[in-house]
């Protein structure tokens, strides 16, 4: 799509009037000729006074039940079908001469009090598995894009809004000793080596 | 403390799902998401499926919002209104949109004064708009209308009016240009 054309069209992707496929190639053009993307901000700030022109008050309960949503699920339970699969997916991955290493985890998912946390990507999409067993080790099963040259990832101890800076890794599968105060964890993008403070945030624990 | 915080800044929190964010920015644009709900025709239980569908979209997209490319306000809205004109072409039988005009006495319910529970500024955003909106053609409201309210494509809207896609792109672009002016003036 040229300029032109994609200037036209502005205003009707501001109001939602275009096709799937049009849609698609005014955001291409948008990539293209970056020089639109100012006019069609103020556009769709236009387009968004026809909303905010229209306002009526919802009725009250419906906010509690919108911020529901929020609410964290319960933790998942995991069939014993589930673990067993897994601890074979375990050891034959890695091979039987590590077996040794992974016994303690495999017995670990046995263990009712062993810690199966989810964790998301930023848009919240499952990413990888945070298992805490009851000794403190923690194991940590993520699925990330290999960092840009330069960068690695970190993972960070978050208790409150505190941030403890841990160990950088490389890979998808890694184990390490958990702090007490370990609440949650992050995992954000650093400079090679890492650093005392996070800067550009990958994945949480939900 | 999160009241005093703007659009984007909220919705950089939900990304990372702090759900106190969620609920600012549900008490800044709720109104104006179960208003575009109603104004595009659907029945009260319809309109708060909207809102919480539209809050769920939210919650789960926000990672995805560019403040470079739009304003938390555009974006959210934006959100919303693609969501309810999704509804809108996939309903076998359309909704009747009401209709935004002041002399239209066949909704009057369309453009009636604020009620006990719109806050001040909703209030004055509805009457900003409705001024706006009477600076225009009645051609010109009517494409805004057919596109933004009862959710037609634009070629399918060019049909139902009976116009040239070509008239009818251009109509489009110098009403919301015209509405644009009228706007920033008012």
């Amino acid at each position: 799509m040229k300029l032109e054309e994609a200037r036209q069209n502005l205003a009707l992707y501001a109001l939602g009037a275009l096709g799937e496929s049009e849609r698609q190639e005014v955001e291409l053009a948008l990539e293209r000729y970056p020089e639109l993307q100012e006019e069609l901000r103020q556009l769709q700030d236009v387009a968004a006074e026809l909303s905010l022109g229209q306002a009526v008050p919802p009725p009250p309960p419906l906010r509690t039940r919108v911020l529901a949503i929020t609410q964290p699920k319960p933790p998942r339970r995991f069939g014993w079908g589930a673990l067993a699969a897994a601890a074979a997916m375990l050891v034959l991955v890695w091979g039987g001469w590590q077996a040794w290493q992974w016994g303690p985890w495999i017995a670990a998912f046995g263990d009712p009090d062993t810690k199966v946390i989810t964790l998301v990507d930023l848009e919240r999409k499952p990413c990888g598995r945070f298992i805490l067993r009851q000794d403190g080790q923690a194991l940590i099963w993520i699925r990330l894009p290999p960092p840009p040259s330069g960068k690695t990832y970190q993972l960070w101890s978050v208790d409150g809004s505190t941030h403890l800076p841990m160990q950088t890794f490389e890979g998808q599968i890694f184990t390490f000793a958990a702090p007490q105060e370990l609440q949650a964890i992050h995992i954000t993008e650093e400079p090679d080596g890492g650093s005392q403070f996070p800067s550009v945030l990958r994945a949480v624990s939900n | 403390m999160l009241r005093s915080f703007s659009d984007e800044a909220l919705l950089a929190l939900v990304a990372r799902a702090d759900p106190e964010a969620l609920g600012v920015l549900y008490d800044r644009y709720a109104s104006a998401i179960y208003g575009l709900a109603r104004r595009m025709g659907f029945d009260p239980t319809t309109q708060e499926d909207c809102v919480q569908e539209v809050f769920v979209r939210i919650w789960n997209k926000a990672g995805s919002f560019d403040p470079k490319r739009a304003s938390g306000r555009g974006w959210l809205l934006a959100v919303a209104h693609h969501y309810c004109v999704d509804k809108v072409r996939n309903q076998a039988s359309r909704p009747q949109a009401l209709s935004v005009y002041p002399d239209d006495d066949n909704h009057p319910e369309a453009f009636d004064l604020p009620g006990p529970g719109l806050d001040e500024e909703a209030a004055l955003n509805r009457v900003r708009l409705a001024r706006a909106m009477g600076f225009l053609k009645p051609e010109e409201r009517q494409v805004l209308e057919a596109l933004y309210y009862q959710g037609y494509t634009y070629p399918d809207a060019a049909q139902v009016l009976g116009m040239p896609l070509g008239t009818f792109k251009s109509r489009v672009q110098k009403a919301l240009q015209k509405l644009r002016e009228v706007l920033r003036e008012a």
